[in-house]
């Protein structure tokens, strides 16, 4: 299946989307083709399964109504990550606004987010790596977690953020330092 | 260089603490069994759904220019204007009528012989008032007392005379009367 779909090109799924009769069948192969970067991209922002599966389908809804407003520029997947990302923090704020709940220091939210969570099973330093990603800023975390976990080229990276690949460099450079001095002050 | 490498170049200089881990570590969220799998479904249904709700709101407004002219006028809100209006055109009629000429009693009693007349007012002559009668001069006002049924009598007078006849009166003509 995943060799089937990587041999699908993006020029091949876009022409099928240009086409009435085609659409629903070239935006399932965009899906089956994206569906678990993106679903993973927004799992590390979001923490829970069940946020990530609302982020997600809101994700592929626009896509679904607005593919027309896909101007070829940039990649197709740099233009699917954007909008994942874009969902995610408007989800996260909505979130942030809605909790009325005081935070505690040692009961933040993503600790009862990963306590909660039944699709969480990693192991203690993973663990600890997720909350030291929490302490980041949210434009470091972004930067970090798409070169750290999901590979992307700052190339890429800048596509999705919109922002030059120098600042994208030092935003790194300054997320892994903090991380590992978090890290290393838990130790 | 493939991306892959340059990656774990540039972390090996910055930490090697966070290189090693990324070695260690794999995933630490699972996804549900089967997730993926029922995902686009899952989009395109919604999708489906959502699209179809949009398709109608959009043919509502479309529409409306198209809406014949009666179902225009069944609109609650103009109804409700369009039967005030009737409303009023109806009160403004009846108000403005054209009023028929007056009609000449004795142009319209011409055509009526005497006789018809008197036989008319003869066969109603209950439905006529006593003071109506005196001022057509159908009847004088001499003629009056003797239209009394009961001459001037004392009420004590009248209550002797009921009894007297009640007296007089056997069973069976009470009987027959009632």
């Amino acid at each position: 299946m995943q060799t089937t779909l990587a041999a699908i090109s993006d020029d091949q799924i876009l022409s099928l989307l240009e086409q009435p009769r085609t659409y629903e069948r070239g935006f399932r192969l965009l899906m089956e083709k994206y569906q678990e970067r993106l679903y993973w991209h927004i799992r590390r922002l979001v923490y829970e399964h069940e946020d990530a599966n609302d982020v997600i389908q809101d994700c592929f809804i626009k896509v679904y109504r607005g593919i027309d407003k896909f101007e070829r520029k940039s990649k197709l997947y740099t233009w699917l990550y954007r909008i994942a990302t874009n969902e995610a923090l408007t989800f996260l704020k909505k979130k942030q606004r809605r909790s009325a709940d005081p935070i505690d220091e040692e009961e933040s939210g993503l600790a009862n987010s990963l306590r909660a969570d039944a699709y969480f099973d990693g192991e203690e330093a993973q663990a600890r790596l997720l909350r030291a990603l929490d302490e980041l800023p949210e434009k470091q975390r972004l930067v970090f977690n798409m070169r750290y976990f999901e590979e992307l080229s700052y190339r890429d990276i800048s596509e999705v953020l919109d922002t030059s690949v120098g600042a994208l460099k030092a935003s790194y450079h300054h997320a892994v330092k903090k991380i590992e001095a978090f890290l290393k002050a838990e130790l | 260089m493939k991306e892959k490498d340059k990656i774990k170049e540039e972390l090996d200089g910055l930490s090697p603490l966070l290189s090693k881990m990324k070695e260690e570590g794999g995933q630490p969220f699972r996804a549900p069994e089967g997730y993926f799998q029922g995902l686009p479904d899952e989009v395109l249904r919604r999708a489906r759904a959502e699209e179809g709700l949009i398709r109608e709101n959009r043919a509502a407004p479309a529409g409306a220019g198209r809406t014949a002219w009666w179902q225009w006028l069944l609109a609650p809100r103009h109804a409700v204007s369009l039967a005030t209006a009737l409303l009023l055109i109806a009160a403004g009629a009846y108000l403005f009528r054209p009023q028929p000429a007056g009609i000449d009693p004795a142009e319209a009693l011409a055509g009526i012989s005497e006789e018809e007349a008197e036989a008319y007012v003869c066969e109603n002559i209950g439905e006529f008032e006593l003071e109506l009668m005196l001022e057509a001069s159908v009847v004088s006002a001499d003629d009056v007392p003797e239209m009394k049924v009961l001459p001037d009598i004392d009420q004590k007078e009248l209550d002797l005379y009921l009894e007297d006849l009640i007296d007089d009166i056997s069973l069976d003509e009470l009987e027959e009367i009632l």
